[in-house]
């Protein structure tokens, strides 16, 4: 086809008109992939939470046949693992050549055999007790050196303690036992001046257990004299003689075991021993092994069944006394009657074998972060004290040590999202708190109580926000004077720039204080301006029309606004006097009457009152969103139609019907989107947040507390979370979350707006 | 022949002037409008038709800074009287647009809007009233089966009987109609026409049109204006045949305008 010149296009009309497109496309591309980009950097950094432990084999070596070993030990840096002999030698196993060498034998100096050995890795202590009666306690301490260009860890050992409890019985006049004795188990706590020492003794008549108190003078320079303080023999309930004694590290809880599978829980101070409480775990099985995990609060127990499960030491319901309670329940294991156990350092870990099966468990979780199984039944397992290695020996006498990578064992969707049992707690909770004061602390890191937060800022924001907004935005675009529109626009967009971080402050510094006795002038307020409003409206109503035309269209607030100042100063003032008439309760300290309303509404509803509370959080991120709410609500409401205006006028409306029937459903829309942009603001805010609450985490929905939302959390934790540590990730996982919610949020908006607009569309 | 007139005129218009802020668009208007009878308004674009239409039941009060000189009397009364009551003026004196606007609201919500806004909630009294107006406005065939449905799927000619039908829910005694069949084909624009006829049995019709052959055909009288001065008013086919302006003769022979 022919064109005619003067129709066709300019080349350069059709080139930037190409080029623009193309420009365009990348543009868009480009703004996608970052977006992805960033989903996909985030991702990355949270994906590892929810991964289990990975283990890579370093050695293996097979040990002399002749060697029968009674425990393994694993140093701090997985280097040196010792294994003790049955007749008390300590020996170590190279890793070059798996050659065992002897360091040390613990029964040399102490009279008789070998009969009971036990291994504290907390305070790194090795007992041992003889067919003599007989204890010692080997304290190992590590010396580090340059061995080539490898560091080496050259173990030390050094005696402790050592009594003759023979001698110990003799002295304190405890009745001689009979015929052949030996030591069967043995324990020992230090912790702080108190050391404990228990000890069974198994004779003819069968078990007896005691309890060696020692006392240690202090000094100026640390350890003083160590003096014997006392010596009693544990018993149930009816008596019963104890078989078992377990120690925690504080050295104030010690729990024994019955003959019948009943474990008692003694509880020590500075006045003796008081037996607390009885338990039994188990049904039908045996307990066979029990042990104190780390931070001495639970206490871990596996039945000859295989079954497996933690007591605790948990505030009872009454929440009067620390008493032990079933709080966790693991996956069965194979049943046995010897189980293989070793516990973290580092956090609530613990290794268990039984038979040839081997599993990584996490206490707080109850997950199994590893499951391993062996060609033989396994016989001694061992964690290295920083979490990092773990060893096993098999009843081939095969020696394994493996390097553990296991960076978060505490992760899982049950410690994010989930109700967990914590130590301490009386129930199972949602609960945020990243870091304790102790190394044995279990952090606690359910996000639950963060998006709470955030729901609840949001909540009380929108609540105070939204109506002031919609309603001004109503009355600027339907019912304000021309002129004065075009100074309130403005002057809202201002205040929507205001930086947060200054709402913030005056919330905290100026409302917070203000208003935390000022509560009944509030609620007076709430209740005076909607009926002054109303009352003014009647009033004005009944004017006769030529004092109403006095005032021209749209300047009526001139009279409204001073009589509303009023009403707001009334009842501020009021306030105090309306406390005094509604709000009176009888003080607890002094037994008096008194008008505080603080008081009143902790007694009445059971929930604290803070000065930081949801309130001031609602009024100072409210106006962070009014201004936003307001702009876009009053641009969509303006936009109606005229011609839709003046049907409705022409059919008779009045002007509020026509604003409330027809401006208002067909705006609806746009005045809903107005709202999702201003909660979407309120969800992500947070310098608001962040200083005119507490930030506790607490899920209630009382407006008289604060909150913590996901946002303030990540202000307030990021500095503290270690590079690539667990909470690091955590927070991201917040953060992700916090995305997640803005994008749902913003999705169902986007469909609803899209919804609503195909219904009140206009032409 | 005024006198005559004046015995059944509804609405009167003395010596009105109106103002957009300082430029002045009508200038000292008389006319009195009779009852049941359809009275056109004609004259060039911009002469100032809808302002005097939409003065007659106060929508030009929309209008910032608009002004106006001398009175309007409706049944005898000043509608710019303080005390006149602009509500119920309004619902007495309908008003149907030259751009169809129905609310984005179901057929049934748009006919029963007027009654609503009264207070009306007696179903009974809303169907009839849907029935009978829609009837009145010759769209009840066509929609009885989808009352329910948005205005909008309704085709334009439809949508302005829809008007029509609203502004005849209140039982106004006077409808205002600016170019009502401007947006529309000759077939609705027939239909309309049709409909005025019924309509002008029980209402008083004051129509703007630009369509000669549409006033001659619709109207009983027909004002002529011209630059926002009335020219000429009488009964259409003494305008149409024996114009007493010679402007009013160039106009309906389209020598301009
Ligand atoms: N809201 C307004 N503000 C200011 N001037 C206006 C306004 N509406 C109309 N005018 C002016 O008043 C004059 C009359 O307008 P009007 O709409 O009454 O004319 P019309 O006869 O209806 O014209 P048309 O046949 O084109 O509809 C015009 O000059 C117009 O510019
Ligand atoms: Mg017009």
């Amino acid at each position: 086809m022919n064109i005619p010149e003067r129709f066709k296009p300019s080349r350069s009309v059709l080139m930037i008109d190409q080029w623009m497109t193309r420009f365009i496309r990348f543009g868009g591309m480009s703004l996608i992939i970052a977006v992805f980009g960033i989903c996909f950097f985030i991702l990355s950094q949270v994906i590892p939470l929810f991964g289990g432990a990975e283990i890579t084999l370093l050695h293996q070596f097979k040990l002399d046949s002749h060697f029968k070993p009674l425990t393994l030990i694993l140093d701090e840096w997985g280097e040196l693992p010792l294994f003790v002999n049955e007749n008390g030698e300590v020996r170590s196993i190279s890793q070059k050549d798996g050659r065992t060498t002897l360091l040390i034998n613990l029964v040399s100096d102490l009279k008789g055999n070998l009969t009971a050995l036990r291994y504290e890795p907390e305070q790194n202590n090795l007992l041992v007790g003889t067919d003599a009666l007989e204890i010692a306690v080997y304290r190992i301490d590590y010396e580090r050196f340059q061995d080539g260009d490898q560091m080496q860890g050259n173990p030390s050992f050094h005696k402790i303690q050592s009594y003759s409890i023979e001698k110990l019985l003799r002295e304190n006049l405890f009745k001689s036992l009979k015929g052949k004795t030996f030591i069967t188990d043995l324990a020992y706590v230090e912790s702080g001046s108190r050391k404990i020492i228990a000890s069974t003794i198994k004779s003819e008549e069968g078990y007896h257990s005691y309890l060696i108190k020692l006392k240690e003078a202090s000094s100026l320079l640390g350890g003083g004299e160590v003096t014997f303080d006392g010596l009693d023999e544990l018993k149930g309930k009816a008596g019963e003689n104890i078989q078992k004694v377990y120690v925690n590290n504080l050295a104030d809880a010690v729990v024994g075991l019955d003959a019948t599978g009943t474990f008692f829980y003694y509880w020590l101070d500075s006045d003796g021993i008081k037996l607390k409480q009885s338990f039994v775990p188990f049904d039908e099985e045996k307990p066979i092994f029990a042990d104190f995990l780390l931070g001495g609060n639970s206490f871990y127990i596996i039945g000859g069944e295989g079954s497996n499960l933690i007591y605790s030491l948990n505030l009872d319901k009454n929440g009067e006394e620390r008493l032990f309670q079933k709080t966790k329940q693991f996956n069965h294991l194979v049943p046995t009657s010897s189980y293989a156990f070793a516990k973290s350092l580092r956090n609530k870990a613990f290794l268990v074998a039984a038979e040839k099966e081997i599993s990584l468990r996490y206490a707080t979780t109850e997950n199994i972060r590893w499951e391993g199984e062996s060609l033989v039944p396994i016989q001694h397992v061992a964690l290295s004290r920083k979490y990092e290695h773990l060893a096993y020996l098999d009843s081939a006498n095969q020696f394994s040590l493996y390097k553990l990578n296991d960076p978060h064992p505490e992760g899982g969707w049950r410690t994010f999202f989930g109700k967990i049992w914590y130590e301490g707690a009386s129930n199972p909770e949602y609960a945020w708190q990243s870091t304790g004061g102790t190394d044995d602390f279990e952090p606690k890191l359910s996000l639950i109580p963060l998006i709470f937060g955030t729901l609840k800022g949001t909540l009380y924001a929108m609540l105070f926000s939204f109506p002031i907004a919609f309603i001004a935005a109503l009355y600027t675009s339907e019912f304000l004077h021309p002129r004065l529109k075009k100074i309130v626009k403005p002057t809202m967009e201002v205040m929507a720039s205001l930086p947060s971080v200054i709402l913030g402050f005056i919330g905290a510094f100026w409302l917070a204080p203000l208003l935390s006795d000022r509560v009944p002038s509030l609620i007076l307020i709430l209740i005076f301006l909607p009926l002054v409003a109303v009352f003014l409206g009647i009033i004005w109503a009944q004017l006769p029309n030529q004092l109403r035309r006095i005032l021209p269209k749209g300047m009526e607030f001139f009279i409204s606004i001073p009589v509303l100042l009023l009403a707001i100063f009334l009842a501020w003032k009021l306030g105090p006097l309306f406390e005094l008439i509604v709000f009176t309760v009888i003080d607890p300290t002094t037994g008096q009457v008194i008008a505080d309303f603080g008081t009143w509404w902790s007694q009445i509803t059971g929930l604290p009152f803070e000065q930081r509370n949801s309130l001031i959080v609602g009024i100072a991120m409210g106006f962070a969103v009014i201004p936003i709410i307001f702009t876009i609500s009053e641009d969509s409401l303006a936009q109606v139609p005229l011609s839709l205006r003046s049907a409705s006028l022409a059919c008779g409306a009045s002007r509020w019907q026509t604003a409330i029937r027809v401006v208002v459903p067909t705006a609806a829309a746009g005045v809903f989107s107005a709202t999702m942009v201003g909660l979407g603001r309120a969800v992500g805010e947070t310098m608001i947040v962040l200083m005119a609450t507490g930030n506790t985490p607490i899920m209630e929905w009382n407006i008289f507390s604060g909150m913590r939302t996901l946002s303030a959390n990540l202000a307030v934790e990021l500095p503290e979370a270690p590079f690539h540590g667990t909470l690091y990730r955590v927070l991201f996982l917040g953060g992700l979350i916090l995305f997640l919610m803005t994008f749902i949020v913003n999705t169902i908006a986007e469909l609803l707006r899209q919804y609503i607009r195909e219904r009140y569309k206009t032409l | 022949m005024d006198q005559e007139h004046s015995k059944s005129s509804i609405v009167e218009i003395k010596n009105f002037s109106f103002f957009y802020g300082e430029s002045q668009t009508l200038y000292d208007i008389n006319l009195s409008i009779q009852e049941k009878c359809v009275t056109a308004l004609i004259g060039p674009s911009g002469c100032g038709k809808s302002t005097l239409i939409r003065s007659i039941n106060r929508m030009n009060d929309l209008v910032e800074e608009a002004r106006h000189q001398g009175e309007i009397l409706f049944q005898g009364d000043n509608i710019y009287h303080p005390n006149m009551e602009v509500i119920s003026l309004r619902k007495r004196i309908g008003m149907v647009f030259q751009k169809y606007n129905p609310f984005p609201k179901s057929i049934y919500e748009n006919v029963i809007f007027g009654l609503r806004v009264a207070g009306i909630r007696d179903s009974k009294i809303l169907e009839e009233t849907v029935e009978k107006s829609l009837k009145g406005a010759a769209l009840w065939d066509e929609v009885k089966d989808r009352l329910h449905e948005s205005a909008f799927s309704l085709s334009g000619g439809q949508m302005q009987r829809l008007c029509i039908a609203r502004a005849i829910a209140n039982e106004p005694e006077v409808i205002l109609m600016d170019e009502p069949c401007s947006a529309l084909d000759p077939i609705a624009t027939a239909k309309v026409e049709d409909l005025l006829h019924e309509l002008s049995k029980k209402y008083t019709i004051v129509i703007v049109t630009h369509n000669m052959q549409q006033a001659g055909r619709v109207s009983n009288y027909t004002a002529f204006l011209f630059m926002g001065k009335l020219i000429e008013f009488g009964s259409t086919s003494d305008l149409f045949t024996t114009p007493r302006e010679k402007k009013t003769e160039e106009y309906i022979t389209g020598r301009f305008g």
